[in-house]
This record gives C-alpha cells, structure tokens and sequence, in this order.
C-alpha cells in the first residue's frame, strides 16, 4: 500500500474508534438487534471507506455515514418485510426472560425491552424520525433532509411518535 | 428517569429529553465496531471494479462445484471420547489424486475439533463426517465476507490430532468453495493435549507454519520445513467466498444478497 493509502486507512480508524459507538447506538434504535445494528454499521463503513478521502473533508462525515445506515435500514425494511428481531419477552416475566449473564443491569434490561417493544410498534419512517430528532437530537431541518420529506412532516410525526412511544411504554409498565 | 417518561405526559420539551434519556439508558450496552482491514480493500476493490464499469459477476466464480478427494488411507484411530471413532478405510490408490504423496507417506489423523477462535460450535455436527470421508465441514454462513463472533471478525477451522507428534510436510486441503485464505498453524511438538479455545486468538502455543491466499478448490499448504507436531489447525482466516447454497433463513439487515462462508471437503497429511 502506498503512503497515501496508508495515512487515509489510519484515518479512517481513527474515525471508527471515534464515531462507531454512536453508530452503533442509533443503528440499534432503529432496527432493534445488535447483530443487525453491527450489520447496517459495517456495511456503511464499507461504502464509506472507498470514499474517504471526500468524506472526510465533509463537516460531518458522521452524518454521511449515518444517511447510509438510515437508508440501509429503509432498504432492508423493504427487501424484507420485517427485519429478523429477537422475540422480546413480554409481561411480568420479562426481566427474569432477559439474556442472562451479560451483566446488564436489571432494570436497565427491562426498560430496553420496553423501548424496543414501543419502538416496533411505530410505522418505520415515524421510527426513523423518533429516533434522528430524539436520540440525535438532529434539527427538524437535518431530519427532513435525511428522510426526504417537509419539515412539517417531519414535526408531526416526531410528535405523535413521541407521544405514541410514552403510552406504549406507560402500558408496558403497567402491565408488569 | 424512566418514571418521568412513563408517567404523566410532561411538556414536550420534557418528554423528549426524557426520551433522550431511556434511550441512552437503552443503548448503554451497544459497542463500538471493529472494521477489518481486508474488509476494507476488498470494499476499496469492489468500488474500483465497479467505478471502471467492469461487470461486477465475480462471484460466479464461486458457483464452481466443490471437488472431493479422497483422503489417504492407512492407520486406524477413534475420536476421543469414546464415540463411534472415524474408523479408517484404506483406499485405492485410484481414488487418490495423481498429485498424492505415495501411500507410505500418508499421515491420516486420528481426530478433528472445531477451532473456531469463538466457542468452538461452528459446524461441530458435521465435522466427524470428514475423517472418514462421508461429510464435508462447513462454517456457518455470514451476512458479510468474514466470519465474526460478536461482531468481531474471527478465524474459523479445524484441528486435527494426528495421534502422535508426527513430522509432517505439506498439507494438501480441498476447500468447497474458491476464493478464502487459508493458514496452517502445528502445536508445539512437546503438546500432548488438545488446546482450549481462546476467544478472538490462535491456539496457545500454536504457530503459523504455512499461508494461502484467495485458494482455488485444492492448496498444499507446505511449510518451510517440515513441522514435528501432533495438532494440526487449518483454518480460515481471512475473507470468505460467497456460498452457493445460501440458507434462506437468514435475512441480513444490508442484504447484499450473499451469504458468505465455506467448508472443508477433504484433508491430507503427507509425511515430510
């Protein structure tokens, strides 16, 4: 490998071990398993990296590689008709049902369950939405450009789903 | 601070932040992601050949069927454990490739074990078949040209106990599917016990002997010089081919539309 190559592979690890965990987090959101989340994060950082030494000069590459895992995300929802998730325990069981032995936390487990519950229940692109506005805290300007759509849409369905997400989550909790 | 969200709608300045805050919670566990390096280049690749408009059809080559050869003969053994051992049946010299080492110089190994640098599962129904020739090994099949556990990329193969520290020369190594890389690692000759696995790591003690790049359907993986040893690990260690017998059960969220793994059809050890 030249040097040229060489500086723009360090740099672009550099970005990973910066960047991924983030990555990683929203990508969870959206789909709802690690595995698929790690999928859409690799995938993306592959299309990225032929392109690195564009991207890199962007003033978010983060956003660049964010846009790939939302329409990675888009794309996977269309080829299939539900992207493969964990069946997540539901009812009074649901912290005992929990993986077992990965030291999390117990009330963490159960409230994530119950996120992730509440967050398939939304419509995708309300999903999508929730998650750019509420978790990356994005601007509904930014969101409306990575979805594609008018900002008024972008501030309705950012609130029904916000709204949508606290009476599943208050049912869920009610239940157990 | 899940309460506040749960509870009594708040003014939406208030739920959002609360939401930010479950979902914070939610996501504490998530990691970040290691990207492989040979992942990398083969995306960088991938990206020239299309950006030149070259037909992107390269993984036809894949579809090429897997040949079988015949194992060498000779010797007998059991698989620890007291199981039904692969009992070893001599063959005919015609069902030898013309390549083979002479009959005499056959090592046929006694058993083999998954080395999967993970928990050492991959493909563990299967692989007694291949000792005695009835079955292939084949690896589970990924969403991405590598293997992983976790997310991070692992090495992924077979080790074989030879019965005895046993000098040996080359390796001869049908692969069903063209196009991964393959490495042959030997134990220490004084090793008289089968490793534990490592997660993420080689074998304790085992040392890389001989190395293959982008193999056709048949390697010799030959070391420098031969190797004294009693365990053999040869395995796949970097990018994988793209199966041609993908399993439909497994949906993967990017869906290049491939699954990505292999197998190991036959194996043997000539003397050196």
């Amino acid at each position: 490998m030249g040097h040229d190559t060489t500086e723009r592979l360090r740099s672009f690890e550099e970005f990973v071990a910066a960047r991924s965990q983030s990555l990683m987090r929203t990508a969870y959101l959206l789909v709802g398993t690690r595995e698929s989340a790690e999928d859409l994060v690799q995938s993306a950082l592959e299309k990225t990296f032929p392109r690195w030494s564009r991207v890199r000069r962007m003033d978010s590459p983060e956003a660049y590689v964010r846009r790939i895992v939302v329409n990675n995300a888009h794309a996977a929802w269309r080829s299939a008709k539900q992207l493969p998730t964990v069946a997540l325990p539901t009812g009074p069981d649901s912290a005992a049902a929990s993986v077992p032995g990965c030291g999390d936390h117990a009330e963490g487990v159960t409230l994530r369950d119950s996120l992730l519950r509440a967050l398939d229940e939304l419509p995708h692109g309300m999903r999508t939405i929730v998650v750019l506005r509420y978790w990356e805290e994005l601007s509904v300007q930014e969101v409306a450009d990575v979805q594609r759509c008018s900002i008024g849409n972008v501030k309705s369905q950012a609130a029904r789903g916000l709204e949508r997400l606290r009476e599943l989550m208050a049912a869920d909790a009610r239940s157990e | 601070m899940s309460e506040g969200f749960v509870g009594a709608a708040g003014d939406a300045d208030q739920d959002a932040e609360q939401l930010h805050d479950v979902m914070a919670l939610a996501t504490a566990h998530i990691g970040a992601v290691v990207v492989d390096r040979a992942r990398l280049r083969r995306a960088q690749r991938r990206h020239r050949v299309a950006e030149g408009g070259v037909a992107a059809g390269v993984l036809s080559v894949a579809l090429v069927a897997a040949t079988v050869v015949m194992q060498g003969g000779g010797g007998a053994g059991k698989a620890p454990g007291g199981g039904p051992g692969p009992t070893q049946v001599s063959q005919s010299p015609t069902a030898v490739a013309s390549s083979a080492p002479s009959a005499a110089k056959v090592v046929a190994p006694v058993a083999v074990t998954v080395y999967d640098s993970a928990d050492g599962l991959e493909g563990s129904d299967e692989v007694k078949r291949l000792l005695n020739g009835t079955g292939a090994w084949e690896t589970n099949q990924y969403c991405q040209d590598r293997a992983t556990y976790h997310g991070v990329p692992k090495s992924t193969g077979l080790i074989f106990d030879l019965g005895a520290a046993t000098s040996i020369g080359e390796v001869t190594v049908s692969v069903g599917v063209p196009g991964a890389d393959l490495e042959m690692w030997t134990a220490d000759g004084s090793d008289t016990a089968l490793p534990g696995i490592r997660p993420n790591q080689p074998p304790a003690g085992f040392t890389k002997v001989a190395g293959a790049a982008d193999v056709g359907t048949t390697v010799v993986l030959s070391p420098a010089h031969p190797v004294t040893t009693r365990y053999v690990l040869v395995w796949f260690t970097g990018t994988i081919p793209a199966v041609p017998n993908p399993n439909k059960a497994i949906i993967c969220a990017h869906g290049d539309g491939h699954l990505y793994g292999d197998s190991i059809t036959a194996v043997r050890f000539a003397r050196g």
